[in-house]
């Protein structure tokens, strides 16, 4: 059942933040396509083994951010709009994980060609080019 | 309630049936032991057994009934469920209380029925006879109730815990001491009762005495201040027992001078003056001194063989000797009687009014003997032995006289007949009869003399002087062959003098009546002057009454219970003031006390130690009551309460008040610097509250808003 | 609107003269999943003893559904399932026989759910309590207790000395139970990780005094970890010490590695002055929180330094 979700305790990130990032990593990399249904708050929550608030909380924060849409009686479903939110928010977030791989990068000695080689091929990885739909 | 029920039984049945095994063994061997001298169910031996036997079973029951669920886990499982504790606790003692009835009844009931059966016991059997039984058993649901008390009852292990147990032994005590069926149910219902109420507060408040009720409090305080007097006085007792005996008084230390009185055959009234033990001299009434009177030793005494025969009658027509009347001494209802026939034994049926013989080896009944002769087993027949029967057979030159209050019968067990020798007239009845006898032994050495000490067992001849009878119209003096030669109604109060001896002289049909005032007349006031004196009439066959005088009472000893030899006695005043007032004026009527003892006691001024300990005791009671009452800050009335228990019931009353009041902490107030108890909101003493526990910035408390912050439902 | 289910008012408990609860006033609200922590001792089992009533308290109040703990009527208590601490059930019991005695004494017997937990815990009919492994136990115990459907789950340490996968089937009953929207929960735990998943609220207890009454995220949000660099060595920890909110701070070389709670933007302000040449805000995972927040307060916080310094 999608999607895969997985939660670590004991982890810096609470559990809905954990939850949060990945349904939006599943819907960007298209594993999830729009019009998906996702589980429903208690089915995730007995799946999953943790409390059905965090889960609700988690599924408030990805509706208000446009990731999902609820639609009365039916269920919740990944929405097909992905910019919702504001290019600076996006950078907003990006940017400590940013920050933390420049400082790795630095720790460990790689140069700047190996790194953007590196992560050119990650995002090839994740799908980073336009969803061609049949990728797994 | 069913569930409850179903599970106590299911838990304790194991221990039942253990004391159940173990009672059924226990009896089985004491029975089978006493089957061969013929004493069965409503034995001493055996009743005792049941009640050692249901002590245990009974604690043991009640204790591990509770025991394992006082464990805080257990204890939650048992009474966090949508039961009230009452019928919690009802649950326990139905299904506990069956559980000991059944383990006690079962063993019980199976000797009973083996019993009765005949052929099995060389006697007869009568359902009374399960009566001491029956209550014994009873008497084992105290402990039920003290054994779940202590296993419920907060307390330390080494001091209260345990005393509940001495309060059911203390009733226990009172019912083998009453001699009433009815009165000892009735003790042991109220033991009962108080225990339960006890055992309830304590089930219901987990344990801790804060908050029970009056009733439950009350019962408490009854239970253990029972506990704790027993207690303290077996402490004594036992202390004692290690002390060094102490002298009375002087005069027991040196030998006392006294006088005593003795009628001699020709008449004479020798006065013996002694020293200690020895015969220093012997006058007659008037003065003139008896030679020769001084026993030498190896040689007989020759003022025994002055001695007339005599006989001891009680005359006081209420005097019922109780302890033969008591409901579980057996011979009240059969008694083997009238010397031994080979293989043989006879009862005595009251209710019946007939004798019952068995043949021993083969266990078989042989028949029956009533005032009309031997029947058959089967055989019917309505004649009985009118009457009482007296509690004394007499001995004398007539074999196999049988008394009762309404005639006096020879019965020959051996011949199997009954002849009736005697009937008072219209209304009297029989109180005692004896026979006037004088023992003559052989031996220089006196009555035992012979015996035990490696030398020849002496002959003892018996010199009979005729019968006496005494009964609630008089006195009548018989001959051997039970023909009556007088009667003679004494001119004394038989409330005074309640027994009297019978001395026949050497001059034909001449007595010496003696009577002796009563035990109960002396002991109704201790001193000596308002004792009465002896009297001592002369009396003729043929001339009535020749003449009649006084003497004065000489010193007496009875025994003296409990049998210890020192003056601990006045310090028990340390230990509960009423404790040797108990001694001085209660037991006395009640336990026979040596006289002079007591007497010495107040005369030697131990009457101000004793006096001194009381006091002593009290004020120790009242202070210390007085400061724990302080110290816990308690309301006026309780403190008073307690401070009057403190002066009455002494160091027990400090002991009990501790047992009954929490300990709280206290702490010094924020406000007004005093110690305050902590489980008050307000302080004692300037009415502040607790401060809240100081903070230092690190707490996390959500706002007010924050607390509403669960999710919506998606 | 959310009612209160549990509420407790300066409760205060002495053994003897010794204080195990100090002023305990706290709420539970209806519907809540609420994990009660504190170290060994704390006052946590001493609490919930005296919220069922099995325990007075020295002093304060304690309500539940409403009614004085002291005086719960039958039906309510009815409704609060509780399972104390380490299991204890009668030992002589079999499965099927604890059942009987459970259901015969509840009016809501939902047999189904016994069988399904009992079944899931591996434990037959016919096995004696005494020869169950602890795990088993526990489920027996928690099978006996959900299936009277209670309206409030009381649950003393749990997961105490409970296997993984015991344990794992504990967190899902108590999902499960939470079904019920009007269920609550409350339970005292030790481990973190248990509370981090279910729980919706926490108090923290630390020696017998509240200290902390919030939602897991506010806890978990108020205790901040700062490494401070410095460039000279000898650092100047008595101006970093005396700020509000410091729970204790470690020298590790030429760093100052604080924990803070409740900081605030002035705090942070503070901190910017206090001459260190770099900040690093450190997050911290709610066990880490709750280590920091209950370990010894001041400047060092392992007591193995002690015997390091020794050697």
């Amino acid at each position: 059942m999608k999607p895969n979700l997985t939660i670590k305790t004991g982890s810096p990130t609470p559990i809905y933040r954990q939850i949060v990032d990945q349904i939006c990593l599943a819907a960007a990399t298209g594993e999830m396509q729009p019009g998906d249904a996702i589980p429903s708050v208690r089915t995730l929550a007995e799946r999953l083994v943790i409390n059905p608030n965090t889960v609700a909380k988690a599924y408030n924060e990805l509706r208000r951010d446009g990731v999902i849409e609820s639609q009365p009686g039916r269920g919740m479903f990944i929405t097909d709009k992905r910019d919702v939110l504001t290019k600076s928010e996006r950078v907003r977030r990006i940017q400590p994980l940013l920050d933390a791989l420049a400082e790795q990068s630095v720790m460990l000695d790689l140069d700047n060609s190996e790194l953007h080689k590196r992560l050119d091929q990650a995002l090839k990885q994740v799908g980073k080019p336009p969803a061609s739909g049949e990728k797994p | 309630m069913k569930t409850i029920l179903w599970k106590e039984w299911r838990e304790n049945i194991g221990w039942a049936l253990l004391g159940m095994i173990g009672a059924g063994l226990m009896m089985t061997l004491v029975l089978a032991q006493n089957v061969r001298t013929q004493e069965t169910i409503a034995e001493d031996e055996f009743t005792g057994l049941i009640a050692c036997i249901g002590a245990i079973i009974g604690t043991a029951i009640g204790f591990l009934q509770v025991i394992f669920e006082t464990r805080q886990g257990h204890w939650a499982v048992l009474v966090h469920r949508p039961i009230s504790r009452e019928r919690l606790f009802m649950g326990k003692v139905v299904a506990g209380l069956s559980l000991y009835f059944a383990a006690m009844l079962i063993p019980f009931m199976l000797c009973v029925v083996w019993v009765q059966i005949p052929g099995n016991v060389a006697g007869p059997f009568y359902w009374q006879m399960t009566i001491p039984g029956c209550i014994d058993i009873l008497a084992g649901t105290p402990y039920y109730f003290a054994g779940m008390l202590v296993a419920r009852r907060s307390a330390r292990w080494y001091a209260s815990r345990c005393l509940p147990l001495v309060a059911a032994l203390f009733c226990t005590f009172l019912v083998l001491v009453i001699p009433i069926a009815k009165l000892a149910i009735l003790t042991i219902v109220v033991f009962d009762i108080v225990m339960v109420t006890s055992v309830r507060g304590a089930f219901i408040k987990g344990g801790e005495i804060r908050a029970q009720g009056v009733f439950s409090k009350t019962s408490l305080t009854c239970v253990l201040l029972i506990g704790l007097v027993l207690s303290g006085v077996f402490i004594v007792i036992t202390v004692a027992s290690f002390l060094p005996a102490p002298p009375h008084t002087d005069t027991q230390m040196q030998p006392m001078e006294r006088l005593s009185y003795k009628p001699l055959r020709d008449g004479r009234i020798a006065v013996i003056k002694s020293l200690g033990t020895e015969r220093i001299a012997v006058d007659d009434k008037e003065g003139n001194p008896i030679p020769d009177m001084i026993p030498i030793p190896g040689a007989k005494d020759p003022l025994e063989q002055l001695t007339p025969p005599q006989t001891t009658l009680i005359i006081k027509p209420s005097d019922i000797r109780i302890r033969d009347y008591r409901y579980r001494y057996q011979i009240r209802h059969l008694r083997a009687n009238l010397g031994t026939v080979e293989q043989e034994t006879w009862y005595y049926l009251p209710d019946v009014g007939r004798f019952v013989g068995y043949n021993i080896p083969t266990r078989t009944l042989i028949g029956s003997i009533g005032p009309e002769g031997f029947a058959k087993p089967g055989e019917t027949r309505t004649d009985r032995f009118a009457g009482e029967r007296l509690w004394q057979n007499p001995e004398g030159p007539i074999f196999g006289l049988f008394a009762t209050t309404k005639a006096i019968y020879q019965v020959n067990l051996t011949l199997r007949t009954a002849i009736e020798l005697f009937e008072p007239e219209d209304n009297d009845q029989i109180i005692q009869i004896g026979s006037i006898v004088k023992y003559i032994n052989h031996s220089p050495y006196g009555m035992m003399g012979g015996y035990g000490m490696g030398m020849e067992a002496q002959e003892t001849d018996y010199e009979y002087a005729g019968y006496a009878i005494s009964t609630n119209h008089g006195l009548i003096l018989l001959d051997n062959n039970m023909n009556i030669l007088a009667r003679h109604v004494p001119e004394v109060d038989t409330a005074t003098y309640g027994w009297m001896h019978i001395y026949k002289l050497d001059e034909p049909d001449r007595y010496v009546l003696w009577f002796n005032p009563d035990s109960d007349a002396i002991d109704e006031d201790d001193k000596e002057s308002t004792t009465p004196p002896y009297r001592v009439e002369i009396f003729d066959v043929n001339q009535g009454l020749i003449s009649s005088f006084e003497l004065p009472t000489d010193t007496r000893t009875f025994y003296r219970w409990p049998n210890i030899d020192t003056t601990i006695e006045p310090y028990w005043g340390l230990i509960s003031p009423p404790a040797p007032l108990l001694l001085l004026t209660a037991l006395p009527t009640y336990m026979y006390t040596e006289i002079g003892y007591t007497q010495a006691l107040l005369k030697n001024s131990l009457d101000i130690v004793m006096g001194l300990c009381m006091l002593i005791g009290a004020i120790a009671g009242l202070v210390g009551n007085l400061w724990i009452g302080h110290r816990n800050a308690l309301a006026a009335v309780p403190k008073t309460v307690w401070a009057v228990l403190g002066l009455l019931l002494g160091p027990c009353g400090i002991l009990l008040m501790l047992c009954m009041q929490d300990w709280p902490a206290r702490l010094r107030c924020q406000d007004c610097g005093k110690p305050r108890r902590v489980d008050r909101m307000a302080c004692e003493h300037c009415g502040a509250s607790f401060p809240t526990p100081p903070t230092d910035g690190t707490e996390i408390f959500d706002q007010a808003g924050d607390s509403q912050e669960l999710e919506p439902a998606i | 609107m959310t009612d209160t289910v549990i509420q407790t008012d300066r409760l205060t408990k002495y053994f003897g003269s010794k204080c195990a609860l100090l002023e305990l006033s706290m709420q539970v609200p209806r519907g809540c999943v609420f994990g009660f922590l504190g170290r060994n001792g704390s006052g946590k089992t001493t609490a919930i003893r005296m919220l069922l009533g099995l325990l007075d308290p020295t002093r304060g109040s304690a309500t539940i559904f409403g009614h004085d703990s002291q005086q719960l009527p039958d039906n309510v208590r009815g409704k609060i399932g509780y399972m104390p601490e380490g299991h204890p059930f009668y030992r002589w019991m079999k499965a099927k026989e604890a059942g009987r005695f459970q259901s015969g004494t509840y009016p809501k017997w939902n047999k189904d759910l016994f069988e399904a937990v009992l079944e899931h815990f591996g434990i037959g009919p016919d096995d004696k309590v005494k020869n169950l492994s602890r795990g088993m136990r526990a489920g027996l115990c928690l099978a006996l207790t959900l299936a009277t459907e209670p309206e409030l789950l009381i649950l003393d340490d749990p997961a105490l000395g409970l296997d993984p996968v015991a344990r794992h089937a504990f967190l899902e009953s108590m999902i499960y139970v939470t079904r019920e929207k009007r269920c609550t929960i409350f339970f005292s735990s030790h481990l973190l990780s248990d509370v981090e998943r279910v729980a919706d609220r926490i108090a923290v207890l630390d020696h017998n005094v509240l200290k902390a009454c919030c939602c897991v995220e506010t806890f978990r949000k108020q205790i901040r970890q700062v490494i401070l660099r410095y460039e000279d060595v000898p650092i100047d920890s008595a101006r970093v010490m005396s700020m509000p909110g410091m729970l204790h701070c470690v020298h590790i070389g030429n760093e100052l590695k604080l924990t803070l709670v409740n900081a605030n933007g002035e705090v942070d302000e503070a901190l910017n002055h206090v001459g260190a040449s770099s900040i690093e805000q450190v997050p911290l995972g709610l066990e880490e929180a709750f280590l920091a927040y209950l370990g010894d307060k001041g400047e060092r916080t392992s007591f193995f330094d002690k015997v390091g310094a020794s050697q």
